[in-house]
């Protein structure tokens, strides 16, 4: 019996031209492999959006990849492969493997109608995928990742403390949302409805995203860039995928009941019956009156979050602040949240932890997806982090990307949503 | 005779990579430096002109902390900043020596992102360092 043949390549490039840096990034990711690949993930920071703009990259990719390779990916905070870690420049991940059939699915318009979009998706993956008869089911996605909304008079700010802006902030965020297609994701929503078309499939994406400026983001798939559209490559094979999610928050047992919310939950108004932004900065000792723009890092080590039904934690950033509401990245569950947190030492401790909880020891390869706000938060920490999977890894690929959130599902389990948590994928 | 073999470079290296600090929008400002001496500029135009108005303070802020650079690199001192009025000022210092890469970034900057970037602008300034050390080091007698 001949053994199946599986090859798995990353590829970088660091050029500032767009077309120059498509195609140092296919080349260096095909040229170990002894055939073309079966399927290509590409991911770029935002900076090429400047230097010749992103259908020029991927034409530069186009330029040296074999024409009808399966690809998709997005626009991602930073990256880190055996090469390095990087805020800036273009990777790739390309697998050839000869047991594995490869389809890609595109949905359009998440935020404007998050079931048609996974619909339209799943129905095309489901379709292409209909001969294939090997036991394992994975789709990667990419989500469009959230986006900072514009408030009239104001701008773009993490914090209004204007009481007018601010009272009707919600429904211009509700508007943002689903008519201009900027502010969060609904990613929390596209994960649920593709769940439910693919019930016998392992979920592993992540959130397009820029520098953790959040003003835009792109995805691409094939020959083409897009906004607003979820992507899905989905693969039928014979390989055993293992996982593992962490994220090195832990709990303080402060808890601050939901009184009134909005938005489907992604908007809480009201906590203990008093004002949200009041009751949980006083509880985390920053005074209202003191807090600025720096909102992310300020509060990233004391995240809010709350327990899924199968007792996972969900750790939710804090996208603004308006004036006495909270604005989360995605709709809450339950009627509790409760404070977490977390430190350099123990964001850096979970990348040990998930890898001694994955079963494989040698693994040929591995995609990860961690949050950028874990970028953000552990800045040149982010290096060490490194060495722990390069000690994992040893000679075989991997590549990490820094996204704007993150989502799994597994057949017979909850689809789940995340921000600031790391999950890794290995094969 | 003496001939030093080494390599005549037209541009600075160190000055390249420099030059793509500063193409990433929140570096001001970056600089090879040590206390009272800039050792190596960005070789285009310079800053970005956001940085003029408060360059003399931040300069002397600057010279100030590089004492304090001087006196615990030795002791494995790696990285410092300050943050004057909008700004934050960040030396990545080379190790066992009194000199740092220096960047000016806007208060509000992701600095988490800027700080890896920051890191391996550092790291290849020392491999420059140390392939030019090595070059100045071959010499040939005729």
């Amino acid at each position: 019996m001949i053994e199946p043949k599986f090859e798995a390549s990353v590829g970088m490039s660091r050029k500032w031209d767009a077309r120059e840096a498509g195609r140092e990034v296919a080349e260096t990711a095909i040229k170990n492999l002894s055939r073309p690949p079966d399927f290509f993930l590409l991911f770029s920071t935002i900076h090429y959006e400047k230097y010749g703009g992103f259908q020029e990259f991927l034409n530069g990719v186009w330029d040296v990849l074999p024409e009808g390779t399966p690809l998709i990916g997005g626009t991602v905070a930073g990256f880190t492969n055996p090469q390095g870690c990087y805020t800036r420049g273009a990777t790739a991940l390309a697998v050839s493997y000869s047991n594995i059939d490869v389809a890609v699915g595109v949905g359009n318009n998440t935020r404007k109608n998050p079931k048609k979009a996974a619909d339209e998706c799943s129905k095309s993956i489901i379709a292409q995928l209909a001969e294939s008869n090997y036991p394992t089911k994975l789709l990667i996605d990419i989500i469009p990742g959230p986006t900072m909304p514009s408030f009239p008079g104001v701008g773009s700010h993490w914090v209004i403390s204007n009481p007018l802006v601010a009272r009707v902030a919600p429904k211009l965020l509700e508007m943002s949302v689903k008519k201009f297609q900027l502010g969060q994701g609904l990613e929390d929503d596209v994960i649920e409805y593709l769940a439910e078309d693919l019930k016998d499939h392992i979920i592993f994406g992540g959130s397009s995203s820029d520098d953790n400026k959040l003003v835009t983001n792109y995805q691409f798939v094939g020959m083409e860039i897009k906004k607003h559209s979820l992507l899905g490559m989905g693969l039928s094979t014979d390989l055993k995928f293992n996982y593992a999610h962490t994220d090195g928050l832990s709990p303080t047992g402060i808890k601050f009941k939901i009184t009134k919310t909005s938005q489907g939950s992604r908007i809480i108004k009201s906590l203990e019956g008093k004002s949200a932004s009041d009751t949980f900065f006083r509880k985390i000792g920053i005074p209202l009156e003191l807090l600025d723009d720096r909102i992310l890092r300020t509060t990233f080590f004391y995240p809010l979050g709350f327990y899924s039904s199968d007792g996972r934690i969900c750790p939710n950033a804090i996208g603004c602040v308006l004036k006495n509401y909270l604005a989360l990245n995605y709709s809450i569950k339950g009627d509790y949240i409760e404070l977490f947190k977390a430190s350099g030492k123990t964001l850096i401790g979970a990348v040990n932890e998930a890898i001694e909880l994955l079963p494989i020891k040698n693994p040929k390869f591995g995609f990860i997806i961690s949050c950028l706000a874990r970028l953000e938060a552990l800045g040149i920490g982010v290096f060490k982090e490194k060495e722990i999977l390069d000690n994992y890894f040893k000679n075989s690929p991997y590549l990490l990307v820094y996204m704007g959130g993150e989502n799994t599902s597994f057949p017979n389990e909850n689809p789940h949503h995340y921000n600031e948590t790391f999950n890794i994928l290995v094969a | 005779m003496i001939y030093i073999l080494g390599v005549l470079l037209k541009d600075d290296p160190i000055a390249l990579v420099l030059d793509d600090l500063l193409k990433l929008d929140d570096i001001l400002a970056c600089m090879v430096a040590r206390r009272n001496m800039i050792s190596v500029m960005p070789s285009g135009d310079g800053f970005k002109p956001e940085v003029n108005q408060i360059w003399d303070i931040i300069k002397r802020a600057m010279d100030d902390v590089f004492g304090v650079i001087g006196a615990y690199s030795p002791a494995g001192l790696g990285e410092m900043e300050f943050r004057l009025q909008e700004y934050e000022v960040l030396f990545y210092v080379f190790p066992d020596t009194e000199s740092a890469l220096v960047a000016i970034v806007p208060a509000l900057a992701n600095k988490g992102l800027l700080e890896v970037e920051m890191e391996n602008a550092r790291r290849e300034i020392l491999k420059i360092m140390g392939e030019q050390d090595t070059a100045k080091g071959i010499v040939v007698h005729a």
